[in-house]
Parts: structure tokens; C-alpha cells; sequence
């Protein structure tokens, strides 16, 4: 196993404890006094949800595009060169 | 890789056309604003990782039957490609919870059934992925993946059954959504099936690609070329 394999696991097991540590974070933060929000206050911290989430969107789909096309590359450089060794050793043999 | 690039484009623009339709024709809702349109991305990706699990359990299903390893692949990719959905899922939800609901979090049925399933897979996952190259490992992490794909079944009867927080928008004869809503869901949808393929493909011949090499450093291992 890989330290790139290892730190893959542990961000994924992070990632799928998201919902867990968020679930401990409720109690933060308590609210010490009301005031009145403006419309605008409301909207643009449902921007800023959205466009967290839609950045989240982009950088899982991203990582995950990369990480799949890097592993593609070593697995075809590695085949290339253990065929050509696989080749040489046959034609030594012959 | 051709082939792959052309399709990756493809969803690429796609998903362009997408954001176009959800940030732009679609309209705001009306109590909720602006976060409502994390919905269009949010439960077609909820949809695109229960078709991940259900590729992995017709891939489990096939491995067992006849052992082959192109179907484990097949699973595995299916597991993954399901996994990055779900991971999707359950970052974006908590996101529109927050704003929605006040809270990130709420051990609701349908949230709690997802997890476990996403958790549930995560196992399958990490036995594939680190468990080693044995028949065995195979054969337990496709009995797992069997086990847990029932699961996407009590995940969507979640809210009729138990209740919850999540909106139940499919029970109502107008589906629930205002018509360009409704348009703007389908074609996001569509565009996440293409990107599903795409995923699908590369994972697949990633990992196809692997265990050639894997076979052919056995290979080579057992004439004696490599230590």
C-alpha cells in the first residue's frame, strides 16, 4: 500500500465523516443576541451555500477525473515496459 | 484515451449547458431563494450513485457467477464511480440543510439510510482496494456489494415510510415542480448519465489495465526476469 493510496483512504473516510463532525458542530456558535436581517443579508448567504456547494461539486468531479487519468498513465507505461521486457526475454529464448 | 477525451469534453460542455439552465432559466423558488438550485445537482446525483451501487451489483452478481475478472472490474468501477456520487450527495446536502433547515445535519431517516449505505460501500471499497489481489477478497467484497445494494430501496421509501425533513416532491401528480423547474431537473439529469458513462469508462479500464499488469509481473516473476 502506497502513501498516496493511504492518504486517498483517509481523505475519503474524512470526507464520508463530513455529516458526523457537522452533527458535532451544532452546538457551536450559539446564538449570543437577534438582530434584524436585511433581505440582502439572507440572499447572499444562500449565495455563498450555493456556490459552495457547486464548487465542492466541481472539485470532487475534478479529483476524481485526475486522480483516474494519472493511475490510467502509470498503468499504461508500466504495461509497455514489462511487455518490452516480456518480449526481449522471449526472443532471448528463441 | 481518444475516446476519453472526446466523451470527457463532451460532459464538460454538458455540464456547461447545465449550470447555464440551473443559474439561469430556472427559476428562484420562492421560500427557499437561490440555494433551491443546489437541488438539480444534489438528487440527480443522488440517482447516479444508486446506479453506481446497482453496476456493482450486477458486476458482484456476474463475478460470482463465473468468476471472471473483467465483471470484479466492472463492480469496483461501479462501486467508485457510485462512491464519488454519493460523496456529492452527502457534501452538497448538508450544504442546502444548512441554509434550508438552520442545521448542517439531522439524523432523518433518508439522510441516515444514505450514509450508512455510502458507509456500506466505503467497506467494499477499502477490502477492494487494500485487502490484496486474492480470490477470497473478491469473492467477500461481492458479497458485500450484494448485501448492500438493497439498501438504495429503503434510502427512497425513507420519507413515505418514516418521515423526515426531505421534501416528498414525487408524490403529487405535477411531480411537484414548476414546469421549467421540472425541464431544468430532466436535462441535468441527462447531462449526470453521460458524465456517469464517462466515469464508468475510465474507472473500468483503469483498473482492467492494472490487473494486466499485475498478470504480466506474475508472469514475469515466474520466469524469473523480475524479483
Amino acid at each position: 500500500m502506497s502513501t498516496r493510496d493511504s492518504l486517498s483512504a483517509f481523505a475519503l473516510v474524512c470526507a464520508m465523516a463530513l455529516p458526523t463532525a457537522a452533527h458535532a458542530q451544532e452546538g457551536e456558535g450559539a446564538v449570543k443576541a437577534f438582530q434584524a436581517a436585511s433581505d440582502e443579508t439572507l440572499q447572499d448567504q444562500r449565495h455563498r451555500h450555493l456556490w459552495i456547494a457547486y464548487a465542492a461539486l466541481w472539485a470532487i468531479a475534478f479529483g476524481f477525473v485526475w486522480r483516474t487519468s494519472a493511475r490510467q498513465a502509470a498503468a499504461e507505461s508500466a504495461l509497455s515496459a514489462l511487455n518490452a521486457r516480456l518480449d526481449a526475454w522471449e526472443r532471448d529464448r528463441a | 484515451m481518444r475516446g476519453t477525451a472526446v466523451l470527457l469534453t463532451l460532459a464538460l460542455l454538458a455540464m456547461i449547458v447545465g449550470h447555464y439552465l440551473v443559474f439561469e432559466w430556472a427559476p428562484i423558488e420562492a421560500k427557499m431563494g437561490v440555494v433551491q438550485k443546489i437541488f438539480y445537482y444534489h438528487v440527480n446525483s443522488a440517482f447516479m450513485c444508486y446506479l453506481g451501487f446497482l453496476v456493482c451489483f450486477a458486476g458482484s452478481l456476474a463475478y460470482l457467477y463465473n468468476r471472471k475478472g473483467r465483471w470484479d472490474a466492472l463492480a469496483l468501477a461501479g462501486a467508485e464511480v457510485g462512491l464519488v456520487f454519493g460523496l456529492i450527495v452527502l457534501v452538497t446536502g448538508p450544504i442546502w440543510a444548512r441554509a434550508a433547515w438552520g442545521v448542517w445535519w439531522k439524523w432523518e431517516p433518508r439522510l441516515t439510510s444514505m450514509a450508512l449505505m455510502a458507509l456500506m460501500f466505503c467497506a467494499y471499497w477499502v477490502l477492494q482496494t487494500f485487502g490484496g489481489a486474492g480470490e477470497g477478497v473478491r469473492r467477500l467484497a461481492a458479497g458485500i456489494a450484494v448485501f448492500a445494494t438493497p439498501n438504495i430501496f429503503f434510502v427512497r421509501i425513507a420519507v413515505q415510510r418514516w418521515g423526515g425533513l426531505h421534501p416528498e416532491l414525487e408524490d403529487k401528480s405535477s411531480g411537484g415542480l414548476h414546469p421549467d423547474m421540472r425541464v431544468t431537473f430532466s436535462v441535468v439529469g441527462l447531462i449526470l448519465l453521460l458524465t456517469f458513462i464517462v466515469f464508468l469508462r475510465m474507472r473500468y479500464r483503469m483498473h482492467f489495465q492494472e490487473r494486466q499488469v499485475a498478470a504480466v509481473r506474475r508472469r514475469l516473476q515466474r520466469i524469473g526476469v523480475e524479483a
